[in-house]
């Protein structure tokens, strides 16, 4: 990672949220700047609501130290960014390498997204098998793979924006004859943005929108999570679902997932996190819910069905378990119509 | 963490067959679009495409393929198949020697074979829950629920009974001929309507393993690759090396198995005692030359397991039956220096008339109470011994290599506990593959293979260790830990509690 940008460029004073962040999103997309806007605006007005906010102590000191500048290259993904996960490409299968904690959360990931379906999918609206599924951000393909082998799973689509993370994706689907010959798994370079909308589907027409779209750890790496949660709702069906998970942006995040994580323990590769760019729980909430009252006449409506907070046990392995509002947390939300 | 050692690439041994290389060139000129199958069985449709080397490599991709026709890989693939998650696996097992006899086998009246295992219950329960239980010939299974074990020097005494076991109608363990379990394994094989079927590939030995071919479109050098003594090569997503203490398979894999040997040979012989006396009862004195244990089986019959010194295995092994016998019963009921004494005699009858004489001074109603009632005859034939070691390995995972049983652990038979512990690593291994086929891993995954070890290593680390003290312990007849152990075991006799801890541990709990 770009290390000399480190402090160089740091701002005096902290703000939660920075001019270029806005000036930077995508301008084609006037929505993207609202909602980027409301939810950081949000983020402040909440923290000056706490009468002894240490979460903003640390937007402050966090922020002085570790703050890079960024060139955005556009507004779903970074520059800096990109360097780090290019530079990840050639461990992202060794499992006793640098990504091994994301190849533990693999299991966890899974159980999220069917469990949920099993238990608050509508019959008449969703289909519990047979799934078209849309990986987000998919990285090396360790979920997108497993989704391509599961028998209740028909096809599934993983694109990330980093060509060399994903000619490993690639390389590695040549590893398993099933997923050659399957047919059901492919891959592309290109941002959630650029992806074609699918229309509704007519009288007698295929479905072509997604049962399910997966923003794993894909949030808090973009500059612009509105305009990527924005563009995501528009490739689900109705019934069908958004499966997240990011951190929330607390002190105790900052600890487990950049102190220890990172700095301390070395179990996360340093520079993956940035800690002004974690999602607080609370303002997924609110973003799905506004999705509701914001746009009227659209008929859209989200449902937030399930969220929970996750942690990691060394020697376990990743569990559900504690608040969802502290630390890690996946999160589940069903499109109705 | 000791993982990251063994991590990475499988190792390159010897090159890779020519028909690889044909493949690969045959393949960039016609690609292997028309390749299909699922993790859940590996079909290939071969097109007029692809060449005839090449379209043999596709078909003979498997989902497992296990090394060792044994009780453990066999016990793996009646899992996997009884499974509803595993069941569409394409299985191929691969055993050196045949399985032909095993297979047929039809018991003789009155006669057993000497290669005899104790079953817990926790053992027996996973058995019964594939399937496999049901195939196994009931006459030829002796439970029992009392166990009587003593210090041959100081004579302290451990009981357990059913009492511990905390059920009246359990059992501590069952005693089958190995054979038998064999027999009902391929036999529910055979039974199970599975499709695939397993693949049973008897009198073929794996002349070499390597690393998977290339191609254009297809990448299977995390593949093993494995040339079979037929001239076919197959080629597994999991290899499970259920081959024994010397694991071929765990040789390709790297890894390391540590350990010692006893210097101890088991003498083991299927013995007549003197009446059919329906006692449910193993015995097991641990002299300091090593522990001799009589475990009940049907008819009247027990089986010996005499751990000793390799000179006095050879001496037991050439003497005459009847002597023999006269020395298992001396060892069950002399002092120390009488059997030393009586070790050193080769006539027969010298020995008869010093044991009659020695014998005769112990109390009649301590017959089958605190020492077995005596030995008769010794089944033709059927004394053999083999040397004891205790071997543990680093790991039992490699990527797209996993090891159970024997590959991955041996040790002392003085518990009983062998074949149970490659239950429990088969157990296992079928949960975890279950899981990952659901999930949708690949099941021959590190990740996924490692929490298998995870779960096993520990488990069998400690039965492993605890058997390795106890050998320990009590191969000696130096006096303070003679007087040591004597008041420890005479402590754990005295707690039920305690003994109702050990009972768990060792049914497998």
């Amino acid at each position: 990672m770009p290390k000399s940008d480190i402090g160089q460029h740091a701002p005096l004073v902290a703000t939660a949220i920075r001019p270029s962040t806005i000036f930077n999103c995508n301008m084609q997309n006037p929505r993207s700047i609202g909602k980027i806007l409301r939810l950081r605006e949000f983020n402040l007005a909440k923290s000056k609501q706490r009468p002894f906010d240490t979460s903003k102590f640390m937007v402050a000191a966090v922020h002085h130290v570790f703050r890079q500048t960024r060139a955005y290259t556009n507004s779903t993904f970074s520059a800096d960014e990109l360097l780090h996960f290019n530079a990840l490409a050639s461990t992202w299968w060794d499992t006793n390498g640098p990504s091994r904690l994301l190849h533990k959360m693999n299991p966890l990931r899974i159980s999220f997204i069917f469990d949920t379906i099993d238990r608050y999918s509508i019959k008449s609206l969703s289909r519990e098998s047979g799934l078209k599924m849309l990986d987000v951000g998919c990285g090396g393909g360790i979920l997108t793979e497993s989704l391509a082998r599961n028998p209740r799973v028909a096809s599934v689509t993983g694109i990330d924006m980093s060509e060399e993370v994903l000619s490993v994706a690639q390389q590695h689907k040549k590893q398993d004859p099933a997923l050659v010959s399957g047919g059901k798994l492919q891959y592309k370079l290109c941002s959630l943005l650029d992806l074609p909308i699918a229309q509704e589907a007519g009288e007698g027409q295929i479905e072509e929108r997604y049962d399910g779209v997966t923003l794993f750890e894909v949030l808090e790496h973009v500059p612009s999570p509105s305009a990527i949660l924005q563009a995501a709702t528009e490739r689900v069906r109705p019934g069908g679902w958004i499966f997240i998970s990011t951190v929330n942006r607390t002190a105790v995040a900052y600890l487990t997932t950049i102190l220890m994580g990172e700095k301390v323990l070395n179990i996360v590769p340093e520079g993956t996190h940035t800690w002004s760019k974690y999602i607080n729980e609370r303002e997924l909430r609110e973003w799905f819910y506004e999705q509701k009252t914001n746009v009227p006449g659209s008929g859209e409506h989200w449902d937030i069905v399930r969220s929970e907070g996750c942690i990691y046990v060394p020697f376990v392995g990743w569990k559900f378990a504690g608040p969802r509002d502290v630390g890690n947390y996946f999160l589940a939300a069903r499109r109705l119509q | 963490m000791k993982l990251c050692t063994l991590r990475a690439t499988l190792p390159v041994r010897g090159r890779v067959f020519r028909t690889y290389a044909a493949c690969r060139r045959l393949s960039s000129k016609s690609t292997l679009e028309t390749v299909t199958g699922t993790q859940s069985g590996i079909a290939f449709d071969n097109s007029a495409t692809i060449s005839q080397t090449c379209s043999t490599t596709m078909s003979n991709l498997y989902d497992v393929v296990i090394v060792g026709g044994g009780i453990s890989g066999l016990t793996l693939a009646a899992g996997l198949k009884s499974s509803p998650y595993t069941s569409n696996l394409k299985i191929a097992l691969v055993e050196s020697m045949s399985l032909a006899s095993a297979k047929n086998w039809s018991p003789e009246n009155d006669r057993y074979s000497n290669r005899v295992s104790s079953i817990t219950p926790a053992s027996r329960c996973y058995l019964s829950q594939i399937g496999v239980w049901d195939y196994v010939y009931a006459e030829r299974v002796q439970p029992y629920d009392d166990m009587r074990v003593w210090d041959g020097v100081s004579g302290a005494r451990i009981h357990f009974d059913a009492f511990h076991l905390g059920a009246e109608d359990a059992s501590i363990a069952f005693m089958t001929e190995n054979l038998n379990l064999q027999h009902a394994l391929l036999s529910r094989l055979n039974d199970l309507p599975a499709d695939p079927p397993v693949m049973v590939l008897d009198n073929t030995k794996v002349e070499g393993i390597t690393e998977g071919p290339t191609f254009d479109d297809l990448d299977l050098s995390s593949w093993p690759s494995l040339k079979l003594s037929n001239g076919d090569i197959i080629m597994a997503r999991l290899l499970v090396g259920a081959d024994g203490v010397n694991s071929p398979v765990r040789s390709f894999a790297n890894i390391k198995s540590r350990g010692w040997d006893y210097r101890q040979e088991g003498v083991v012989a299927v013995l007549d005692m003197e009446w059919d006396d329906r006692q449910r009862i193993a015995w097991q004195r641990f002299l300091p030359s090593g522990p001799i244990a009589l475990l009940p089986m049907p008819d009247g019959k027990a089986s010996l397991v005499w751990s000793t010194s390799p000179k006095h295995a050879t001496h037991l092994k050439s003497l005459n039956g009847g002597a023999f016998c006269t020395l298992v019963n001396a060892a069950f009921r002399l002092g120390m220096v009488d059997l030393q004494y009586l070790m050193t005699r080769v006539d027969e009858e010298e020995i008869t008339q010093e044991f009659e004489w020695r014998d005769g001074r112990l109390p009649i109603e301590a017959e089958g109470q605190q020492f077995p009632i005596r030995v008769v005859e010794v089944q033709e034939g059927s004394r053999a011994s083999f040397p004891l070691k205790m071997r543990h390995c680093d790991t039992y995972v490699a990527p797209r290599i996993a090891l159970v049983g024997d590959a991955a652990h041996t040790t002392h038979p003085l518990a009983g506990q062998g074949l149970n512990l490659g239950q429990g690593d088969v157990a296992s291994l079928v949960r975890v593959i279950e899981q990952a086929t659901q999930e949708g891993s690949d099941i021959g995954h590190e990740i996924v293979l490692q929490q298998y070890w995870a779960e096993r290593y520990p488990i069998n680390h400690m039965m492993l260790g605890v058997i390795d003290k106890l050998q320990k312990l009590y191969c000696t007849d130096f006096p303070p830990i003679v007087g040591i152990r004597t008041i420890g075991l005479e402590v754990v006799e005295s707690l039920d509690w305690v003994k109702k801890i050990i009972m768990k541990q060792a049914a497998g709990a």
